[in-house]
């Protein structure tokens, strides 16, 4: 081991609240060797974010107290260092936030922001040499010059053109590029990242990391990588420590931790991500009834929004009882396809029909009889639960607005709901901020299924929701599929997820399926090079869970809405965009995102 | 390393802690020492205007009481802000001038609110040509400065402090239709107000039942910054002529009947303006602390 970069022994950090002192790090170690990049991995509250702030010295104290038994950083002792000597240390010191928007200043073009930081690095810090050098026209030709030299080192192959850019014309992935590149601007000996990949595509996230592990390299970066995904971190991090409630329970070299969990805790992180390679024991070999007429039929749906085709022409039947699930990236349309099963949006086009009756354009009375047969249960529970109301009044508001006007027998209802969900009756009386992330989701649930639908649109149920958190949720999901014969439409960008519910998968690609078939087929042997991509990208957590592909099945038989695209011809439909960070189209980039690579 | 015990894993079951919104709240308008200044301030005033007939040194010192033996006396012992041109106390009606004050705070919002905030709502939930229309009309009432306008139509009504109370009112409520509008502009894209759409509620049940308790925060910030600006145009109508009439115990009035006596005798008008100053700063105060006390921590 090289001689260490960053060594803090028995950390911890309090801070004065209202409620008086709580200590959210409680005497943590944790070093950083040379060249050595380190994952800090765990769930909400877990501490991580503090401690990468507590090294980038940022941590504002008062209200924080910070006590060290030692601390050292490039050799100097963090404990004794004064304010100004602390600030100095910053100069190598490079950070890369979670969300990459809200770090670029949306009134000023990437250049101008980047000369900015790279002309106050050249200056020497100083604010009067930073104005004199500002206004020097050589010194911005020589900063910006610079600024492109390190967009080229972050692999944007056409740099004066993003320099010319506002951030809002940029995609997710190329923001973070920029930031990754003002982060060596200075010549850091340490980068700190913050779950920089989170707010990101996988296939997006990726690119990203892979650019990450290049440039720790070639820099000679050291790296503390903060994630809640632990296949990210097996990727990038040659060594991981696992926090939880402030402690580190668990640490090691990441390959030797995520196969052989020692701890509890960390073993179940690694059980709660749900395995692409495995195919769940639970699965029917053929799920769903095989009537003649589908219970959901979609014919040449779309969705147009002025000149943007959110959704074109997708046609496919679900069977009662099976799980669908839509799978895609941000922008792919998935959502807009949701909501339109869900009949919140009207479409543009096509037909949907439920049980052989045409549902496209019901109004009134015909609708509210429709909406006893079709939940949906939103993405982020936080937004959709009335902060002002009470778990009884939001579970019971479908039951008041259906019939039930009795206020006992609502409560007696919402009480069963709530059991259901196993969360405990006294809920009832709760707001929906006494409530953690999981639990809203499951009074999101309980609300749906008030009613007693037969079909359930599961909008990303878990996206917003801890590993642990979502796998109780999955379970949940699969029980009450059992018990009440749901048919679900999963709509996911997480694989994991799919693989752990899905009967039947649609891969979806600007608005488009590019390949529709059943759970095994798309994951173990996918046509199409976007459904690949995809899933070569979901970083994996176990060595167990490298996937190989299987040879692409022939096609299917003609039945139409379980078509699938075979593979040559998907080659020649999308050719090379595999190599590619895949364009969104949400990016408000009003000219072709393609040049932007 | 102390590793937990395994059941403290159990995440999900970990709730946030499980207590009263309004201690937090209370707690953070606690740090803002200035916004305790104000809500003490203005309790003051309250009691003040509630105990008015039993505090005050001369009762009877409040209507056209004249005391020919002691006009425009400076501040003493006898009378500690001085009397004014009939010789009647001068503490003694700022004490029952608070109760017109704190009434005309009150009157003014509560047209305001009940005016605007409907308008507000509906044209922001409806949207197209409801809202176009409603906030057209608005706009109008803001293009207008609020005094001239007030005055116009307390003079319409004819000069009289209960007239000059409801044309303030019917000025004010622009400030507040603004705001719900804005609120329910990006309130209905809340995940909870798409969902009751949804499950078939109302237009009614959504705007009033899940849309108006989430704007009541701002509305009631809102609510404690203009209560001083409306109590400072109710005085400034009632100087000008056109509210209160004499010997009304108001403090705008009593402004304007002492700046006659100006300079030789300063208290008749400067202890009102002090007394208008306070609780405008009060409200103001107020208003910061309540922005505090909502806020998130």
């Amino acid at each position: 081991m090289n001689s260490p970069l960053v060594s803090v022994r028995g950390l911890t950090v309090e801070f004065d609240t209202l409620d008086g002192v709580s200590r959210v790090i409680h005497g943590i170690d944790l070093d950083i060797a040379e060249g050595e990049i380190v994952g800090l991995v765990g769930e909400t509250g877990s501490g991580k974010s503090v401690t990468a702030k507590y090294l980038l010295g940022v941590l504002p104290s008062p209200p924080a107290r910070i006590k060290a038994d030692s601390a050292t950083m490039f050799g100097e002792n963090l404990t004794i260092m004064g304010r100004r000597a602390r600030e100095d240390l910053k100069r190598y010191i490079a950070y890369v936030p979670q969300d990459p928007m809200a770090a670029l200043n949306p009134s000023f073009k990437v250049g101008s922001q980047m000369i900015d930081v790279i002309i106050w690095e050249r200056s020497g810090r100083r604010l009067s040499s930073y104005f004199v050098m500002r206004h020097s026209r050589s010194a911005r030709r020589q900063a910006t010059d610079y600024a492109a030299h390190l967009l080229e080192k972050v692999k944007i192959n056409n740099p004066r053109l993003v320099l010319d850019r506002y951030p809002v014309q940029l995609s997710g992935g190329m923001r973070q590029r920029v930031l990754l590149a003002l982060a060596i601007s200075g010549s850091p000996r340490l980068l700190v990242a913050d779950e920089p990949t989170t707010a990101l595509d996988v296939t997006v996230q990726k690119k990203i990391v892979e650019i990450i592990q290049e440039l720790a390299q070639q820099e000679k970066l050291a790296g503390l990588y903060i994630t809640h995904d632990l296949g990210v971190a097996r990727w990038l991090c040659n060594r991981t420590y696992v926090m939880y409630k402030g402690r580190v329970v668990d640490e090691g070299r990441t390959t030797e931790l995520l196969d052989h969990p020692k701890h509890p805790y960390t073993q179940r992180l690694v059980d709660a991500i749900p395995r692409l390679s495995e195919r769940p024991a639970d699965l029917a070999a053929v799920a769903g009834s095989d009537d003649a007429v589908p219970q959901l039929r979609v014919r040449d749906l779309g969705k147009t929004y002025g000149e943007v085709q959110a959704v074109k022409s997708v046609s496919f039947d679900i069977r009662r009882g099976e799980t669908f699930a839509i799978v895609g990236e941000s922008g792919s349309g998935k959502t807009t396809l949701a909501q339109i099963i869900a009949r919140i949006i009207e479409p543009s086009a096509g037909s949907i029909s439920y049980e052989g009756r045409d549902i496209t354009h019901l109004v009134g009375g015909d609708l509210r009889a429709l909406r006893r047969k079709i939940q949906i249960v939103f993405q982020d529970p936080g937004s959709s639960l009335n902060p002002r109301q009470t778990v009884e009044d939001i579970i019971g508001l479908p039951l008041m607005l259906h019939g039930m006007k009795s206020k006992a027998a609502r409560r007696a209802r919402v009480a069963e709901l709530l059991e259901a969900v196993h969360l405990p009756a006294d809920f009832m009386k709760r707001t929906p901020w006494a409530l953690s992330g999981g639990q809203k989701q499951r009074v999101s649930i309980a609300r749906a299924l008030a009613l007693q639908p037969e079909v359930l649109v599961l909008d990303e149920p878990t996206s917003a929701l801890d590993v642990s958190v979502q796998a109780r949720i999955l379970t949940l999901l699969k029980q009450l599929r059992r018990k009440h014969n749901l048919t679900y439409v999963l709509i996911t960008h997480d694989l994991g997820v799919v693989r752990a519910l899905a009967d039947r998968i649609a891969v979806m690609y600007l608005g488009e399926f590019v390949e529709l078939g059943s759970a095994d087929q798309i994951l173990q042997a996918p046509c199409h090079d976007y459904t690949r991509s995809l899933i070569s990208a979901v970083p994996v957590v176990h060595e167990s869970d490298q996937i190989v592909f299987a040879e692409p099945q022939p096609i299917e038989s003609a039945r139409p809405g379980s078509y699938r695209v075979p593979a040559e011809q998907a080659l020649a439909m999308q050719p090379h965009r595999a190599e590619h960070e895949f364009p969104s189209p949400d990016a408000q980039n009003p000219e072709n995102p393609e040049e932007m690579q | 390393m102390t590793a937990p015990s395994d059941s403290a894993f159990d995440l999900e079951v970990a709730t946030p802690a499980y207590e009263s919104g309004l201690s937090r709240g209370l707690a953070r308008f606690r740090r803002n020492k200035l916004a305790v200044v104000g809500a003490v301030m203005l309790l003051l005033t309250v009691f003040i205007a509630l105990l008015a007939p039993w505090i005050a040194p001369y009762p009877e010192d409040i209507a056209d009481a004249v005391h020919f033996d002691r006009m425009l006396q400076p501040p003493s012992w006898g009378f500690l802000m001085g009397t004014d041109e009939a010789g009647r106390d001068i503490l003694t009606r700022l004490m029952y001038g608070a109760r017109l004050s704190l009434l005309t705070a009150f009157v003014v919002l509560g047209i305001s609110v009940v005016i605007g905030v409907p308008i507000g709502l509906v044209a922001g939930y409806y949207g197209g040509r409801v809202e176009t229309i409603l906030m057209r009309i608005t706009d109008t009432f803001s293009s207008m400065p609020a005094l001239v306008l007030a005055l116009a139509i307390a003079v319409v009504m004819g000069a009289d402090l209960i007239h000059s109370m409801i044309a303030i009112g019917l000025v004010w409520w622009r400030g507040f239709a603004r705001i719900a509008h804005g609120q329910t502009l990006s309130l209905k894209q809340e995940g909870y107000v798409v969902m009751a759409r949804t499950l078939g509620a109302s237009d009614f049940h959504v705007m009033f039942r899940e849309i108006l308790p989430n704007m009541t925060s701002p509305l009631l910030v809102t609510i404690s910054l203009d209560a001083g600006f409306a109590i400072l145009i109710g005085t400034a109508i009632s100087f000008l002529g056109a509210g209160a009439s004499p010997p009304t115990a108001e403090w705008g009035l009593m402004i304007a009947s002492g700046r006659h006596y100006l300079p030789d005798a300063w208290w008749p008008s400067l202890f009102p303006g002090l007394a208008i100053f306070v609780v405008v700063l009060s409200f103001n105060l107020l208003g910061d602390g309540l922005r505090d006390f909502f806020g998130d921590d």
